[in-house]
């Protein structure tokens, strides 16, 4: 990016701004403009152009600054470009390429943010599975790279814990973590790269941040500028996991800019393209014959409303849904994820056959165990088998909350399951199953042996009954860890 | 008829020798009463002299004093005699004791005298040989220290005078080097100035002229 | 019909003045005083006499001035910043240049700029070309100015 008199000499063409519309600038001159190039003011500010009419040149500012009419415009011939490489492992940037603690970036080169979606010949079969360490979601709710998966619940109901969960389970594993973070506060944003730099996961990851009090320019291109940077990494082999955090702040933006350029608003105010604005940016993601882009978009709804315009519209794009429930919330259940309304479209093609008989059959307890549940409503008498059910109900329940610094492997959830179910943990308190259960993932996490023990089963079991049966007969498997 | 007048008489006589006892009893009684009573009487008679009861026990106390001061002063007398004797007693041991200490006090006193000049004596020569040696020392270690100061301030003087020699060449070369700054930025102002001056009227007019058809030629107008 | 006027314009100045003569004129159609006195006293002398002309053929008044204005105002400016005061005959030249060579709608909007020495910075309809010597002397100045330092250093060493 040159500075406005080079860019004045090199095209020769020159505008003179009309009118200042908060974030939008009306300039005259300019004859040679097309939508989407970057413009330079006299000022130094950067901008794209927006719309074409007959005498004025619509441009969208990136910055805060107010600008004078009559001020000059210069036109820099190709549109917008972010730096993109290995460089930028580690380092927190804005929407336009500039380090957020000004030191300068290395082993980058520029990339252009508006790129057509690669096509379908390009693509490929989602095969690798996608753990999170969130017991719920990896046994219910099963993610795969390359899949887009919204997650979407009301404020406060702990998304973004669920997400930092899942990029210390994935940075473990090589993934390239990219978090944009669109319009949220300062302090928030302080939080949370303090957070990654405390886990030492920072290495991995790159975090592209525009605050509340950026330009809606700025925040409307959070999101493709962190899109851009993925695909490089994809590019090279890598897999990639992306978290857009929040697309429905993004939408506001976007609606914000749409009305002071005088579009016609449609439902809700939103302009007519939303649906193409957030398509045309989750068709980059995916499963590519090289690497994968795993795709997180984060939503956020109102009092558990997902038939909101913004949701409805997120949802049809993506591959399935994460619901955070603020019931389950509020009744204590930390992850929060309600399991009868999430959908993972392509999780669980990905599984093992074991895994998926574990994840069916839990299912359909869950489903049983609801229905209990209503029976003790109605205060109808509790025979054995009902008592059965809600004894491993509740014992399962506190398996399933985690705290949020905390993640498990899948193996080591399929095997304490397996152990619920085959009646180990039958006789034992809930406080105690709690330590009982975290006693078994650090043996796991730390024992090899007893790792290579419990790998090896599962992977030899190929039904959830055979395990069970297995695990009855041998409960010394499980026991020996808990004296 | 007979009965009941029999009976009747007999209880009537019964009746008046009851009432007969009755009387002699009240009088026999009411003459003790009368005996008691005279005799009271002369009880309290006696008791009219109050006084002479009194002079009786203040006789009798005054007898029991006398008595007691006479003992008393008898067994003062002993006890004095007593005192006496043994103060003479004590005085003499007093004596005996403090004599003795006297003769030691004196004893000892005469020693440490002649061994406290003795030492005394023998002081000034232990003195005078220590201090010569101690400021035989002295002398030494401060022409060293005399010596290394002097050589650190040398070598401080040294190290100074490059320094500030140095320091003034880097002013120098900056000052310079501001001088060639300020000589350039004149220079460009002068030049810029000079030009604009001397260019004509028909000069400028023919530039400008220029300018539009190269505009021409590039197809801006 | 408007030619006399159109020859005359040269400046966004010009423009302004005979707008604003051309709205004392409108005024001046309904009020007592009417317009010949006006024509005669508030108004340029070759503006009275070209009006007088095209009056004959067009009626109306108000409506040949109001179009006349339109058509000021939709004069298309070329914008000229040179480096010296122009005088009247320096005028006529451009103007004509201009006129000959891109017809008779556009009027010169001349800003005076003394750091850019010589030449002019033309910019019309959005195009922008840079002529003038201040460009042409800072690449003169760059490439000299390497001689020059050589020349102050041996300056330095005699010192």
């Amino acid at each position: 990016m040159r500075d406005f008199n080079f860019y004045l000499e090199q095209i020769g063409e020159i505008g003179f701004i009309e009118e200042v519309v908060h974030s939008l600038v009306y300039s005259s001159g300019l004859p040679s403009a097309h939508p989407n190039e970057v413009v330079v003011f006299e000022t130094g500010d950067v901008g794209q152009v927006f719309s074409l009419t007959k005498e004025h040149v619509e441009i969208l500012l990136f910055s805060n600054n107010q600008l004078r009419v009559g001020s000059k415009v210069a036109r820099c011939g190709q549109t917008l470009e972010v730096p993109v490489g290995t460089g930028l492992l580690g380092r927190s940037i804005d929407p336009l390429g500039n380090p957020l603690d000004s030191r300068a970036l290395k082993d980058i080169r520029f990339s252009p943010i508006e790129v057509a979606p690669p096509r379908i010949t390009s693509r490929r079969q989602v095969t690798k599975p996608l753990p999170t360490g969130v017991t719920l979601v990896d046994l219910v709710v099963p993610l795969a790279m390359g899949q887009r998966q919204l997650v979407i619940g009301d404020r406060k109901t702990g998304k973004t814990e669920f997400l930092l969960q899942t990029i210390m389970t994935q940075t473990k594993l090589g993934t390239v973590c990219i978090y944009a973070v669109i319009g949220q506060k300062q302090t928030d944003i302080k939080k949370l790269s303090e957070f990654l730099e405390a886990e030492k996961v920072i290495e991995n990851t790159v975090v592209v941040a525009s605050d509340s009090s950026s330009s809606s320019g700025q925040i409307y291109l959070t999101p493709y500028t962190a899109m851009t940077i993925a695909e490089f990494f994809r590019d090279i082999g890598k897999d990639v996991l992306l978290i857009l955090d929040d697309m429905t702040t993004h939408a506001k933006t976007y609606r914000e800019i749409s009305l002071l350029a005088k579009r016609f608003p449609g439902r809700s105010s939103y302009p007519g393209d939303i649906f193409y604005i957030h398509a045309r940016l989750f068709e980059r993601a995916g499963n590519f014959k090289k690497g994968s882009i795993t795709l997180l978009p984060v939503a956020e709804s109102l009092l558990g409303d997902l038939s909101g315009y913004i949701q409805t519209n997120l949802m049809a794009m993506t591959d399935g849904h994460i619901f955070f429930d603020i019931d389950l919330y509020n009744q204590g259940k930390r992850p929060a994820v309600n399991p009868f309304l999430s959908v993972t479209r392509v999780g669980h093609q990905t599984q093992t056959p074991l895994e998926r008989d574990v994840s069916r059959e839990l299912l359909s307890f869950l489903v049983t165990y609801e229905r209990m549940k209503q029976f003790l409503h109605f205060g109808a008498e509790v025979g054995d088998f009902a008592r059965n059910i809600l004894g491993l109900g509740s014992r399962i329940d506190s398996f399933f909350n985690q705290k949020p610094e905390v993640t498990i492997p899948i193996n080591a959830n399929i095997l304490i399951l397996s152990g619920l179910w085959a009646g180990i943990w039958n006789e034992t308190k809930i406080n105690e199953l709690t330590r009982e259960i975290e006693k078994i993932v650090l043996a796991y996490q730390t024992e090899d042996l007893f790792r290579k023990q419990v790998d090896e089963i599962i992977s030899r079991t190929t039904s959830f009954s055979d395990l069970v049966t297995n695990l009855r007969r041998n409960k010394e498997i499980i026991t020996n860890k808990l004296s | 008829m007979l009965n009941l007048e029999s009976t009747l008489i007999y209880t009537v006589i019964l009746l008046i020798v009851a009432l007969i006892l009755l009387l002699i009893a009240v009088v026999v009684g009411y003459l003790r009463l009368i005996n008691k009573y005279l005799a009271l009487k002369q009880g309290g008679d006696e008791q009219i002299d109050p006084k002479v009861l009194l002079a009786q026990a203040q006789a009798k106390s005054q007898k029991i004093l006398e008595d007691a001061y006479s003992e008393s002063k008898k067994i003062m007398a002993k006890s004095q005699e007593f005192l006496v004797r043994e103060e003479g007693e004590i005085a003499k041991e007093l004596g005996k004791t403090t004599q003795t200490y006297l003769n030691v006090y004196s004893k000892t006193l005469d020693d440490i005298n002649t061994n406290s000049t003795k030492v005394v004596q023998a002081l000034p020569n232990e003195i005078k040989t220590f201090v010569v040696t101690a400021i035989d020392d002295f002398r030494l270690s401060l022409s060293q220290e005399v010596a290394k100061v002097a050589n650190q301030t040398s070598q401080a003087l040294k190290e100074g005078y490059i320094k500030a020699q140095q320091e003034v060449e880097a002013y120098k070369k900056e000052r310079l080097r501001q001088i060639d700054e300020q000589a350039l930025k004149l220079i460009q102002e002068v030049t810029r100035k000079v030009l604009g001056k001397e260019i004509s009227l028909e000069e400028h007019e023919k530039l400008v002229l220029k300018a539009l058809e190269e505009a021409k030629r590039q197809g801006i107008l | 019909m408007y030619s006399t006027f159109l020859s005359k314009i040269r400046t966004k100045e010009d423009i302004q003045k005979l707008i604003n003569e051309i709205e004392v004129i409108l005024q001046s159609l309904y009020q007592k005083q009417g317009v010949e006195s006006v024509l005669k006293a508030q108004v340029r002398a070759w503006v009275s006499q070209a009006l007088e002309e095209d009056w004959k053929s067009a009626p109306n008044k108000e409506e040949y001035l109001i179009r006349l204005k339109e058509v000021l105002n939709g004069l298309k400016p070329l914008s000229l910043t040179i480096s010296f005061e122009p005088t009247e005959l320096s005028l006529e030249k451009l103007s004509y240049f201009v006129k000959q060579n891109l017809g008779g709608n556009i009027y010169l909007d001349i800003n005076y700029d003394p750091r850019l020495l010589a030449g002019a910075i033309i910019v019309y309809q959005g195009r922008y070309l840079d002529m003038s010597l201040k460009k042409a002397y800072e690449a003169e100045f760059e490439r000299s100015k390497v001689e020059i330092i050589k020349l102050l250093e041996k300056t330095h060493e005699r010192l």
